[in-house]
This record gives structure tokens, sequence and C-alpha cells, in this order.
């Protein structure tokens, strides 16, 4: 009994472990961690620690009754401008591939995937950019949806695993669907150099987009931001070096950012692995069937999704009165490849709003107390509201503008592609307001719905497409795109926002 | 035999008792079931020729029930998926969910209640989708009433609500497995791991004894008074483990605790003593004995513990600064995983900060802990909770002098054989120490009557036989009772 000479200083010993003591068994438990032996209690004049323990919670007690203990430290006005200034960042560097391939094809007339008139190699070109884009969709979700649930659980070990089996699996679906458009299109009436020249293109897309999906799911937008621009500055550098139109300086650029993409992963997670992981015991490993199983309805959304953006370009190659089964209108395509710039400006206030909110369901939750759940319940409803309006706004905003900047340069030259923008471009806009309500559930692991959702708008944009393609003319074709997406969006937006307005039940049963 | 988080997947004290007992006992065949954080890769014990297997129940690291093992599989999954209908939840498991959270809001008053409710979920989990159940509304709704009812839960912050509501949903995956039918369910623990002694006691009737190293209720007290916890939260973790310990002891045949200290513990829960026994750890003489070892000139001090908190290696680094004061050649090697990696970070830090760096050395786990004592001047224990340590009587078998802190059945364990300190004294724990170090004769005799100790109270076989004939007993009661 050296360092505890009477029931104050107890008191006050116990209070600095725990300053919340409720219970004369715990207050037990604090003494005899914190030294105090039986014959202590003895010395003291008490029969047990259970009787010390309740004259000394009625102390601690005393202590607590003259003043608050704990408090809330609030971020200042400094911390949260920076706050939303890192979160407004990260959505733009979200967006970063269609912001960068856009400056850069503007300014620089550098583009990832090279520019043809000749319909022929544009429509091998851009199919096997959809194809690609709508093959390599079905694994991340697979994979990489479950490589995210062990990462954010530290296990590295186990994150690492399924990332190399996601990069193996990778290049199998790959090479067998290289093979398989081959012998798909062999038969079919194109020149023997076409089909070669799909498949070219479709491998290094296909590496393309499988290396940077794992930088969506770290959320390492800035590497994801580099992987483009290392491929397009080496485009760039390679047509000025070498002064000549050769196609293969496309393919070595895609296949260059899909290698940084790659290393940066792999020395991402070994590093975390390694470092982090020291402490971390080795985990079973999750098995494939269950693996998929869980990341089957999300991988199939994701194929889905592909296949209705691109939908009215579907309808309009194959309608090409040529003899070829599929055959791209170049006027088309630059129309509405245009119209995809739209996304730019939604996409990251789509971002910038969903990071808000996934924070705001557990700061918010700081907040408010139980009693107030309804309150809590409509301020997280608010901001998504405020997400849902800023998304709209600023894709008009982004239509609006790149019609006025694009007709003013030229680019948009003809009545023909002013329809085919407008109408894609009405399209996109309602893109990201589907987006916001599927990435939300895809974090709240409630895919489901959404597969639904968009086998109705693929089947409604293929006959409407057909229907105003045949009635009114090529251009109209958009307008069941738009139709389809717009109908898209707002089975979106009523499922997400009855997910929202329950968010708390929703967010829990997610995990 | 039930553990949590222990053997055989990691190594400490009660991994060493389970797997003692369990190859002790080769005329009793064993299932092991273990919870763990995530599906562990594999044991870091032996199995024995009497275990029919290892199967741990990770609450976390996996996405489905039983995706770790190879019984279950996808079809399976789907099947429970289809039987498992959101009307189904509202009427058959809500209610008897609320009724838990009930008693968890009234820090168990009544265990039968308790206990029919628990078997009743297991009953619903098993043959339904674990996930679809807990994603119901319904199970959320019937949450959230009851705690909205309680004047000091509904003041709770919502995040915490939510956090709550998800570590309880981990906690509960232990009631959502098949688990085999047993002559006899001997927990190694009155936690989450014992609640499937509880329902198995309740639906089959299976005999259910519980040993308690520290006391389960004790160490989950000091977890959460250590953690910055928000006083409802705090308030709904107490109650929720008074519970679980509480509904433990209520059905167990038999408490065992490892020592008597633990006895007053139990005690307040209102078990009669009658239910209790104590059976003190035993050690294996023959592996434990003194010993010749290379060691220099100056013996080191030995510490055999996992570096965490709870075993206050700070304790015996602010110790080594008197001691190096008045023993500049003394070395303390201590033996053990690091458990906690930033407790070990801090540990390195203040010995650092001493500037005791350099006498300290960190050995990390040692299949060989009998060479390891026998290379000590001196054994120590510095712990803040022990049950009945197996380092302090390893080290008295091998005939090693012992300073150990006054915490649990240490004092039981040494006797008048060896020094026990207070915890948290570093200043009184170097001073036992150094007096040992400075005097051979009596880190002699100390050490001989250490031994003679063990011999005489804690062996090996004596456990054994004290465990075998507990097992037989418990089984023929509930026997007879079955008529």
């Amino acid at each position: 009994m050296s360092i505890y000479e009477d029931l104050d200083s107890l008191a006050r010993m116990v209070l600095e472990v725990d300053d919340k003591v409720q219970d004369p068994m715990e207050v037990a438990a604090i003494l005899e961690a914190i030294g105090v032996t039986q014959e202590a209690v003895r010395e003291l004049g008490y029969e047990n620690m259970f009787d010390l323990a309740r004259e000394v919670l009625r102390i601690a007690d005393y202590y607590r009754s003259l003043g608050e203990i704990w408090g809330e430290e609030k971020p200042t006005r400094v911390q949260r401008l920076l706050e939303a200034i890192k979160l407004f960042l990260s959505g733009v560097l979200f967006s970063s591939p269609w912001l960068f391939i856009t400056i850069s094809y503007m300014f620089f007339g550098i583009s990832l995937l090279p520019v043809y008139e000749d319909p022929l190699r544009a429509t091998a070109i851009d199919l096997a950019m959809i194809l690609s884009m709508t093959i390599t969709s079905i694994l991340p979700p697979i994979f990489l949806r479950r490589l995210q649930f062990h990462y954010y659980q530290e296990d590295y070990l186990n994150s690492q695993r399924l990332l190399i089996a996601y990069y193996l699996l990778g290049l199998a679906v790959t090479s067998v669907s290289a093979i398989s458009i081959w012998l798909g299109f062999s038969g079919a009436p194109y020149p023997s150099w076409w089909t070669i020249y799909l498949i070219i293109y479709f491998i290094p897309f296909s590496f393309f987009w499988l290396a940077v999906s794992p930088l969506y799911f770290f959320r390492r937008y800035a590497a994801l931001a580099i992987s483009y621009l290392v491929a397009l500055g080496f485009i760039g550098v390679m047509y000025r070096l070498m002064g000549a139109e050769t196609y293969l300086i496309n393919i070595y650029g895609l296949l260059l950012g899909a290698f940084f993409s790659m290393i940066y992963s792999i020395t991402f997670l070994y590093i975390r692995f390694k470092i982090l992981g020291v402490g971390s015991e080795p985990t079973a490993p999750p098995r494939l069937p269950f693996v998929a199983y869980s990341g089957l309805s999300y991988a199939f959304v994701g194929a889905l999704y592909f296949l209705l953006i691109f939908s009215d370009r579907f309808i309009v190659w194959s309608i090409s009165h040529t003899g070829y089964p599929l055959l791209a209108n170049i006027e088309y395509e630059k129309a509405a490849n245009l119209s995809l710039l739209v996304l730019v400006l939604p996409f990251g206030a789509m971002n910038y709003y969903l990071t808000r909110l996934y924070e705001c369901i557990s700061k918010e939750g700081e907040k408010y107390r139980m009693k107030e759940i309804e309150e809590y319940r409509r301020a997280v409803f608010k901001i998504y509201l405020r997400g849902l309006l800023m998304t709209t706004i600023l894709g008009a905003v982004s239509l609006l503008s790149l019609y006025h900047v694009l007709s003013e340069i030229g680019w948009i030259a003809s009545e023909f592609q002013l329809r085919i923008f407008v109408l894609s471009g009405i399209s996109y806009c309602m893109i990201p307001l589907f987006y916001l309500g599927w990435l939300l559930s895809c974090s709240l692991y409630k895919p489901e719905p959404y597969s639904k959702f968009l086998g109705l708008a693929i089947i409604i944009s293929i006959i409407l497409c057909m229907a105003f393609n045949r009635i009114l003319g090529m251009e109209y074709t958009p307008a069941g795109f738009a139709v389809s997406t717009t109908i898209m969006a707002l089975l979106s937006l009523r499922n997400s926002l009855k997910d929202v307005k329950e968010i708390d039940q929703v967010y829990l049963s997610a995990f | 035999m039930l553990n949590e988080g222990t053997y055989p997947y990691y190594k400490g004290g009660v991994s060493t008792w389970t797997h003692s007992l369990i190859s002790g006992l080769r005329d009793f065949e064993y299932l092991v079931l273990t919870l763990t954080t995530k599906p562990p890769l594999r044991s870091l014990y032996p199995k024995p020729p009497n275990v029919q297997s290892f199967i741990s129940i990770p609450l976390w690291g996996t996405e489905y029930i039983g995706e770790h093992l190879p019984d279950f599989t996808v079809r399976w999954l789907m099947k429970l998926s289809r039987m498992t209908s959101d009307r189904e939840v509202r009427e058959k498991f809500a209610p008897v969910f609320r009724e838990f959270i009930r008693e968890v809001k009234r820090g168990g008053r009544n265990p039968e209640a308790i206990g029919e409710a628990l078997a009743e979920m297991h009953r619903f989990l098993v043959n339904h989708s674990f996930k679809k159940t807990f994603r119901s509304g319904h199970v959320w709704k019937a949450f959230l009433e009851e705690l909205e009812a309680d004047e000091l839960y509904s003041n709770m912050r919502i995040a915490y609500v939510l956090k709550i509501g998800s570590i309880m949903r981990s906690l509960f995956k232990t009631l959502a497995y098949r688990y085999p039918d047993a002559n006899l369910i001997h927990s190694s623990a009155a936690g989450i791991c014992g609640l499937i002694g509880v329902v198995k006691k309740i639906e089959d009737e299976t005999p259910y004894v519980v040993t308690e190293h520290g006391i389960y209720y004790r160490e989950r007290l000091l977890d959460v008074s250590y953690r910055e916890l928000n006083l409802p939260e705090k308030v709904f973790w107490l109650n929720f483990y008074k519970v679980v310990t509480l509904v433990n002891y209520y059905y167990a045949d038999r408490i065992l605790p490892v020592c008597e200290f633990n006895v007053r513990w139990e005690s307040r829960f209102g078990i009669p003593r009658s239910k209790i026994e104590v059976i003190y750890n035993g050690v294996d003489v023959e592996r434990f004995r003194p010993m010749k070892v290379e060691v220099g000139e100056n013996p080191p001090i030995v510490v055999m513990s996992r570096i965490e908190k709870l075993k206050d290696i700070l304790n015996m680094i602010n110790a080594m600064k008197y001691i190096k004061e008045k023993s500049p050649q003394t070395v303390c090697e201590i033996y053990g995983p690091i458990a906690d990696e930033k407790y070990f970070h801090l540990c390195l830090r203040k010995a650092y900060e001493l500037k005791v760096l350099d006498r300290i050395e960190f050995m990390g786990a040692t299949d060989k802990p009998e060479q390891a004592y026998n290379r000590a001047s001196v054994v120590v224990q510095p712990s803040l909770s022990e049950g009945f340590p197996y380092s302090v009587i390893e080290a008295m078998a091998c005939g090693k002098p012992v300073v150990a802190t006054d915490v649990g059945g240490v004092k039981e364990a040494l006797g008048d054989v060896g020094i026990v300190v207070p915890p948290r004294s570093p200043k009184e724990l170097a001073d036992a120490i150094l007096r040992l170090l400075e005097d051979e004769e009596l880190r002699r005799r100390l050490g001989e009557w250490g031994r003679e100790r063990v011999l005489k109270l804690f062996t090996y076989r004596r456990f054994l036989e004290e465990y075998r004939r507990l097992y037989l007993e418990v089984a023929s009661e509930s026997y007879c009772r079955a008529g």
C-alpha cells in the first residue's frame, strides 16, 4: 500500500483510467488493474474489493458532478475548407479519364484511340473499345469488390491474392474473348485485315480497363489520373517524334498506361502487406464460388451498363445498308463521342456528393441522438438531394456550354450532328443520375434492383432507337437512348431515395 | 472444446492450457471450435490424435456464414436465402431478438429468458440466411425501438448505435452454425464462445462446463474502461457482457476457475459455491525441470509473456531503469509474440526514453520455453491481469526464483516461495528483482522450494486426473438426470 493512501486518490486514479465508470464491478476491475491488492483493501478497512469499489465509485460520482469531463472537438473553419477542397479535387480526379481525354484531344490533338475517317477502321476501333469495356466490366465487381472487403479489414494478404487472381483471370478472359471474337467475325463479310485490326485493339484496351479498375476500388484517383497521363503522354510524344501515323503507338501507349496501373496497385498492396500487415495473421483465402456468388449481380449490372450506353450505336451500325453486319457512321460517331464529354462535370459533382454522403452517414450520426433519428435521416437525405440537384444542374450546364463551344469551333458542323449531339447529351446527363443511385447501392451492397432497371432500359432503348431510326431518320436514333436513360435514371432515383430515407437501416445491413 | 481467440490459432496461456488438456486426455475425443476474428489459415499447434478437427468460427473476414468451411456450398447458401422471407424474420426472429436486447438493457435479470432467446435465435439462424435475416428492417426496427424506449440509450449518438448494431451482428454469427452433438461441452471462457454450450445445453441437454482463466467479465470491464467510449455505448457493452457471462454461469453444470482468486468474481453473479470448483493448471515437470543451458556470465532476467497492454511489459521496462542503475550488466529477455503492434512500439519508445533499450531484448515467441526459463537468473511476470499463469508455475518447475505482480491467482501459485509485488509498481518490482540478483543463496533456495511446490500441487498428472474425474462426473450426472 505504497501509492494509494486514501479513497480520494483512488477515485481520481479510477477516473483517469475511465471517466465514465458506472458499475462497482467495473471499478473493482480497474482497482485491481492499477495495483490495489487484497492487503491494500484490508488496510483501507474494507472487507473485500467490491465494498471498496462501491465507496470509490461514490467519490468518483462526486468528482464528476463538479463538472463535465468530456467534450467534443469540432473542426475549425480552415479544416472544413481543406476537407472540402480535398473532396472536390478527388471528384475531379475521379472523372480524370474523360477530362484528360478531352483536354488532350481538344488542345493537343492527342487521342487514346486513333481517329480514322475510314468507317471500316473506325468500326473496328470503336467495336474493340465497346467489347473490351463490356467484357472486362464483368471481372472487377467480382474480384475487386471482394478485395475491397478484405482491404478495409486490413487483410492485405487476401487482398493481394485477389488482385493477382483478378489479373490472371483478366488475362485468361481477354485471351478467350479475343479468340471468340476472331472466330465470331471470321465468317462475317469484312476484309481479312479488319478482324485482326479489331483484335489488335481489343487486347490492349482490355488490359487497360482491367488495369485501371483497381484504382477506382482503392480510391487512388491521383494514380488513375497518372495512368491516363502516362498513356496519353507517350502517344503524344511518339507521334511527334515519329511524325508518322502508326496505329501501334496507341497500342503501346495503352499498354504502358496499363503497366503503370498494375505496378502501382501491386506495389500499393505489397507495401501494406509487408509493412502494415506485419501484425496481421495469415487468413484463409476466400473460396472462388463464394467470391463469384457475391460479385455476380454487380458484374451483371456492369456489363448491362456498357451494353446500354452503346445501344444506340449498335442500332446505327447495324442499319448501315452496306452489306456489313456492323458499320460505323463517322458523322454519327463524331457527334456521339463529343456528347460523352457531358459526363465530365456531373461525374465530378456526383463523386464529391457521394463521398460527402458516406462521410455524413457517420459524421451526422455523431451529431444526432437516437431520439432525433428522424432529423438525422432528414439531414442525410438533404445531402443526397443536394447531390442530385448539383449533378443535374452541372449536367445541363455542361451540355449547354459544350454545345456552344463545339458549335463555335466548328466541331459540330451540321444539323444532323447537332441533333445527335443534343439527344445523346441529354442521355449522358441522365447517366450520372443513375450512377448516383447505383454507386450508393454498390457501397451499401444492394445491387439487385439495378439489373432490372438496366434490362428494361436496354429493351426500351433498342426498340425506340430502331423505331426512331426507321421513322424519323438516323439523327433521331439517340432519342430512344435518351428516353431509356431517363426512365432508368428515374427508377434509380426512386430506389435510392427510398434507401436514403432509411439510411441507418440500409447502412447497417450493408456489411 | 470451445475457445475464443485462442487455441489452436494463437499462442498464449489459454492455448497452452487447452493443448495440454486435450493432448493429455487421450481417452476422450475432442472437436475444437474456436471463435476468431478472421478465418485463420493454419493452426499453430499440431493436431493431437484424439482431436477430430479444428474448426474456426470467424466473426469478421468472411462475407457469408461458413464460406471458409468445405462443407458449406453456394447452393446451400442459395437454399437458405430462398427459405428466408421477410415475414418469417418479422414473426419468428425479430420478437426473440427484441427479448434478448431487452434483457441486455436490464443487465440480465432473467438468465432463463436470455438462454431461451439465444436458443430460439440459433434454431432460426441455422435454417435461414443470416445475411437476409440481419438485413431485414424488422431486426433493426426491433433494436431501435428497444433502445429508444430507454432514457439512457435514447440519448446515444446514432453513429454509436450503428457501430453497436454492426458489432452485435458479427457476434451473432456464433449462433448461425449448426453444431455437432457432443457428450459434453467444455468452454475455456464464460464468453461468446460459451453461448454455443448454452444453446446446446438448452436444445439437447448436453452437459456444459466452463473454465475461467482470467474472469471473462472482468477482462471485458477493463477492455471497455480503457477504450474511449461514449457513456451509453459503454453501459450497453457492460450490460451485454454481463448477460453473456451470466447466461454462461447459469447454464454451466460446473464453473471451473483456475484459482481461488476468480471465485470472488464468480460469486458476485450469485452462483452457488457448490457449482464452482477450482482446478489449478498443471505443468509437465519432466519437460520443465532444471537443466544446463548455455548462458553468459550474467544470466538474464526472463519474462515470458505476450506483448500486450494487459501483460504490462511497460512495468518491466520501467523497472529496468532502476535495475540498470544498480546492476548495469543485467539484461532482460522478453519471450512472447507481439499481440499488439502499437503497444510494442510504445514499449520500444519507452525503453529508448529510459535509456534501457540496450538492456532489453525482445526474443519473439519460443517453442522451447523450458530453455528460456533455464537461462534466467530471475523469472519475472509483470502483468496487470492473470488467471493462473503458466509462466509462473513453469518457471518454478524449472527451479527458478520468480518475482510477479499480485494479480489473479499468482499468489496462490507462488505461496511463500516467490516474491509478489503490487502491479504497476516498477520501483517495487525492481527492488524485488535486485534483492534476488544480489543474493545467490536466496535465488537457489526459492528455486528449489518452487520446484518442490509444483511437484506437490501443480503437476500435469494431477491436472489431468482432476479433469478426467470432472468430465465423468458431469456426464454421469447428466445421464442420471435424463433417466
